[in-house]
């Protein structure tokens, strides 16, 4: 088995169970929280995966990047993978899993009764790269200033990140602001070039990753 | 073709490691021929860790090179697949972080990664430990951590397989079932083995060559029996030990009173002789090392 094959294995399965933990908890807090007026836990679910889904991917991603760089990576260098292997494996396997909780938001979408138009499925794909490229930020930041910096910088994104998505969405469902067609795909182009960027900047700081003695 | 791998030497040239200002390697000079265990002894902090992660690529060299016959052994997967470090396994996951890992997922993952795990090997040594594999590493004690760290290095199968302090935490039943079965496993495989070690004397009948570290440098790299041999422990009267030592390689002596003992490493052709004045006696490997770290 060539060495990325072998990383795809591992970080299938890593990431893999962390999704599936995430996925999990949403089901408890369906169950725990109480069924909604359909008495239907799946129903309950796609609502509460619908309602969340969009902060919970972000969130999700950008743990797995500081968790991926502060723990996963240097423990597949202790099992004789090369950095190389082991990141590409992890940038493929980070963006699959990625696309499956996607998928999973927008059928939370769909069997929550939106209209699944152009721009629903623009904005979770969106959510998709916008991610992944905060899952790589995640990881160089770690890198870069350490641990509780990187903590920290993470929450005030996402926090100011969620709040600025929310506000814009009720205006934007209010009918009170919209978006003109080049501007949709400014930001799909901003979105892929950031994660591109940031996978570049992420690499950099795996090239001489140390397994600390 | 590919090229055969297998009965290359891992040879490093030159490797220094500074972290900071702090040189923790300097300028290791060091072959590994196929087919021999070698002891990697040094005190703490000498560096033997490090060095062991520098040949097996798991950290960057300051400067300098390892090299398996021709092949660069640096982010290459070809010279890597011949080369295991078990390291030594903390409850804290690599790099201080727990993973949250159990022993089936390190399992799992040695036989992902590993490109000769013997599975069959695997169960029988976690059978003769009695490892519960559905056990939290966070939860093992320090022999149970050795334990899996043992288990990975011989069911690696690998060319060159390093264990880093492997019996740290081990009781002495445990720590002779480890030197028996590495000694079998040597026998029937013919790999190449190094071991780092504090219990040096309990080691050293395995040991064929024996690696001294001390303060980031190689002081010492000898095969035992001969290392053994020209070892010797003289002690008498101070003017007559001072006599019998002269132009020899005198590595520590110790003063009590008018009495004087010294440990000395003989070259080829030198001896010295026994008398009623003067005592001549065989040191161990223990004894040769605390030796020349006091030089």
């Amino acid at each position: 088995m060539d060495g990325i094959k072998r990383n795809l294995l591992y970080w299938g399965y890593t990431i893999g169970l962390t999704l599936s933990m995430i996925l999990a908890m949403v089901l408890g807090i369906s169950i725990v929280t109480g069924l909604d007026e359909t008495g239907n836990i799946l129903h309950t679910f796609w609502a509460v995966m619908d309602e969340y889904g969009g902060m919970y991917m972000p969130f999700f991603m950008g743990m797995l990047g500081m968790v991926t760089i502060g723990n996963y990576l240097p423990f597949t260098l202790t099992m004789g993978s090369t950095r190389r292997d082991s990141f590409i494996g992890m940038e493929i396997m980070l963006h699959l899993e990625g696309l499956l909780l996607l998928s999973i938001i927008i059928a939370a979408g769909i069997f929550s009764g939106r209209t699944a138009n152009g721009m629903f499925f623009f904005g979770r794909a969106l959510l998709l790269v916008v991610s992944a490229a905060l899952c790589n930020i995640s990881g160089w930041a770690y890198q870069q200033f350490g641990k509780a910096v990187c903590l920290i910088l993470f929450l005030v994104l996402v926090i100011t990140g969620g709040l600025g998505v929310s506000v814009f969405s009720a205006m934007y469902e209010a009918g009170k602001w919209s978006l003109p067609q080049w501007s949709l795909f400014a930001l799909a182009a901003g979105a892929v070039a950031a994660d591109g960027v940031m996978i570049y900047l992420y690499a950099g700081k795996v090239k001489n990753l140390e397994v600390r003695v | 073709m590919e090229h055969n791998m297998t009965d290359e030497k891992l040879v490093c040239s030159n490797i220094t490691k500074t972290y900071g200002k702090k040189e923790v390697l300097k300028n290791i000079n060091l072959e590994l021929e196929k087919g021999k265990i070698y002891g990697l002894i040094g005190r703490n902090g000498a560096g033997k860790t490090t060095l062991l992660s520098i040949l097996s690529a798991q950290n960057p060299a300051s400067s300098g090179t390892v090299m398996l016959g021709t092949e660069p052994v640096w982010e290459n997967r070809k010279a890597l697949d011949h080369i295991c470090f078990s390291r030594e396994i903390s409850a804290l996951g690599v790099n201080g972080q727990g993973n949250g890992y159990k022993v089936k997922d390190y399992l799992r993952a040695a036989a992902w990664y590993l490109p000769n795990w013997d599975k069959e090997m695997a169960d029988r040594l976690v059978k003769e430990f009695d490892l519960d594999v559905k056990k939290r590493v966070i939860k093992l004690s320090k022999g149970m951590l050795s334990m899996l760290t043992i288990v990975i290095a011989l069911a690696s199968k690998a060319d060159y397989t390093f264990l880093d302090e492997p019996v740290a935490g081990l009781d002495v039943v445990m720590r002779e079932y480890f030197y028996r079965t590495l000694l079998e496993e040597f026998t029937e495989s013919g790999r190449t083995f190094i071991v780092s070690t504090h219990i040096i004397e309990e080691a050293s009948d395995v040991l064929e060559e024996v690696i001294m570290l001390d303060k980031g440098q190689i002081i010492l790299k000898e095969d035992t029996q001969a290392l053994l041999e020209r070892a010797v422990h003289v002690s008498g009267k101070e003017d007559v030990v001072a006599a019998a030592t002269k132009g020899l390689h005198c590595l520590h002596e110790e003063k009590i009173g008018r009495s004087k003992g010294v440990t000395v490493l003989l070259h080829e052709g030198e001896h010295i002789q026994g008398s009623a004045e003067l005592s001549v006696q065989p040191v161990n490997l223990q004894q040769v090392f605390v030796a020349l770290c006091k030089e």
